[in-house]
């Protein structure tokens, strides 16, 4: 037979559901009740109450809720899970909760918070009827308590964080602020700048229609100036007709004459023939007037210049004039010592010849007086009529080719009007100058200025 | 308007030489002729010696030119003779309508055309 050992013996189980180290109650399933009817010695050791205070009461009767909290739901879930037992006839595991007990009054009363664990078991009889329900608790107030704790070492971080997250924000939103004042101070420099690039280019627009404007008015000017050329030209044309075909009719006219003589066996008029020199004369000065300034407009003249006393070449030319115009004073003014001068002695007479020949042709009477004079680097030479001087408006084209004055003087006189531009042209060719001084009423004068030889060479 | 016979021709002209060709010339002819060297003497001339059968005018003279003799001319005297104008211009004829002139040569001329100018005023 075997024997079994004293500890292999089934132990008495009340004896183990009385002293196990987890707190439990047995209840009857007398909803609503819930009778206590049995409590293990842990169970009145957690919750603070005799086990005669807790026998064959109702297990709410026993555990009223905490009438200070508002949110305690103990009560209510308690109930909850012992219905969900009696109609599942399962197991049932509440979540955590708080139900808070009541202080025995030597310890200062009131209740005291508590979190709990609850499972509810049923308890089936042999014919499975739903004898009792097992209660048993785990007091996890501590780990609760802990756990709230944690949450709150928890949200330290979050806290933190939100905080951060709020400077950022605020970081965030100063520095989008800047930027929007940044970018919108930029767009107000850029609409500046715009405005004054606009008005830049205002300001050019204006200046490039004054700059066409100026181009239109020099186009106008420079046309202008070839309309009075040309028209000077067909002026000239006109003058240079007719003061050709004067002599040639003279002359024509005058052979004419000769040959009806000898037709006629005549003898031959003397008189007449002589009558032929003046015309031919003046015909072949026209020729060479004409011939000299297409030469000098082409710059073909070339000088031959020769050390000269400028005192005596006037001299010289003087002399030819009081025998053309001998009724005419000329009056020759000039330092003692001879002017030395270097050149082309045929060019210069001619300009002082044209310059003599004007003051007798344009003036009827009066004295004709000529001045040389030394000047620090030049030297002058000047002819002073007495007669009615030159109109203004015509003074401007003195020395331009193809001109010449319609005044009564001038068309009383002969020419082409030639003369002054040759001279000009002549100075030119001498780095000289020409120049006049002429008041209507009172004469005129025409000087000409020439480099002074430098004596020491 | 025409003449049996011209007898007095008056010659305008600045140009001696061509008023001594053109008078000796129209002398050979039979006429009798005066010469003047511009408007002004004309008009003297005419006021001492009556007024010529015909006029030959040069038109750019001195002291008084041929607009303005023509001018004077007809102003001053009523039985105003015809006139021919003698121009080295371009445009003679435009000159010669311009004064109301009756015939115009152009210079430079020849007697012949002169001489059958004249004659056109003679019946």
């Amino acid at each position: 037979m075997n024997q079994i050992p004293p500890s292999m013996e089934a132990p008495d189980l009340r004896i183990l559901l009385a002293s196990a180290r987890v707190p439990c109650l047995v209840l009857l399933p007398d909803n609503p009740k819930f009778t206590i009817i049995a409590v293990n010695d842990d169970f009145v050791s957690q919750v603070k109450i005799n086990r005669e205070d807790l026998l064959s009461k109702g297990v709410f009767e026993a555990f009223p809720h905490n009438p200070n909290d508002p949110t305690a739901t103990g009560v209510f879930n308690l109930r909850a899970s012992l219905n969900k037992v009696i109609k599942g006839r399962v197991i049932d595991f509440m979540s955590v909760q708080k139900y808070d007990i009541s202080r025995p009054e030597s310890e200062g009363g009131g209740f005291e918070e508590r979190y709990w664990s609850p499972i509810n078991s049923p308890i089936f009889d042999s014919h499975g009827v739903l004898t009792y329900i097992l209660h048993h608790v785990e007091d996890v107030t501590e780990f609760e308590k802990l756990k709230r704790n944690s949450v709150l070492q928890d949200s330290a971080p979050l806290i933190k964080y939100a905080a951060q997250e709020a400077v950022l924000l605020v970081k965030n939103a100063s520095q989008e602020a800047a930027l929007l004042v940044k970018n919108a101070a930029q767009e107000a420099v850029l609409l500046v700048k715009g405005a004054a690039l606009e008005a830049i280019l205002v300001k050019n627009a204006a200046e490039e229609i004054l700059l066409a404007k100026k181009a239109a008015e020099e186009a106008i000017l420079a046309k202008k100036a070839a309309e009075d050329l040309a028209e000077r030209k067909i002026k000239f044309l006109d003058i240079a007709a007719h003061e050709l075909r004067t002599p040639i009719t003279a002359l024509s006219l005058l052979l004419e004459l000769v040959e009806a003589q000898i037709e006629k066996g005549q003898p031959i008029n003397v008189d007449t023939i002589a009558r032929l020199r003046a015309p031919t004369d003046r015909l072949a000065r026209l020729v060479v007037d004409l011939l000299d300034i297409s030469r000098l407009e082409r710059v073909l003249v070339v000088l031959l210049p020769v050390k000269t006393d400028m005192a005596l070449l006037i001299s010289g030319c003087l002399e030819e004039f009081r025998v053309q115009a001998p009724k005419r004073n000329f009056i020759f003014k000039k330092p003692n010592q001879p002017i030395l001068i270097n050149v082309d002695l045929v060019r210069i007479n001619q300009v002082l010849a044209n310059l003599l020949d004007n003051a007798v042709k344009y003036t009827s009477e009066g004295e004709i007086e000529i001045m040389l004079e030394e000047m620090p680097k030049v030297i002058r030479v000047s002819v002073t009529d007495h007669g009615d001087g030159i109109p203004k408006e015509q003074q401007a084209l003195l020395f331009t080719a193809f001109s010449r004055g319609s005044s009564d003087a001038t068309i009383r006189t002969t020419g082409l009007g030639l003369g002054l531009s040759v001279c000009q042209g002549i100075m030119d060719l001498h780095s000289g100058t020409i120049g006049h001084v002429s008041k209507e009423g009172q004469g005129s004068t025409f000087y000409f200025e020439l480099p002074k030889l430098n004596t020491e060479v | 308007m025409t003449i049996l016979k011209l007898k007095t021709i008056l010659i305008i002209e600045d140009d001696l030489d061509i008023s001594f060709a053109v008078s000796s010339f129209l002398q050979g002819e039979g006429y009798q002729v005066q010469i003047a060297e511009n408007g002004f003497v004309a008009l003297e001339l005419i006021k001492k010696n009556g007024v010529p059968n015909l006029v030959l005018l040069d038109m750019m003279m001195p002291v008084m030119n041929g607009w303005q003799f023509a001018t004077e001319f007809a102003a001053q005297f009523d039985n105003s003779s015809p006139i021919i104008v003698m121009t080295a211009a371009a445009d003679a004829e435009q000159r010669a309508k311009d004064i109301g002139a009756t015939g115009w040569i152009e210079k430079p001329f020849g007697f012949s055309k002169l001489i059958a100018l004249i004659k056109k005023f003679e019946s």
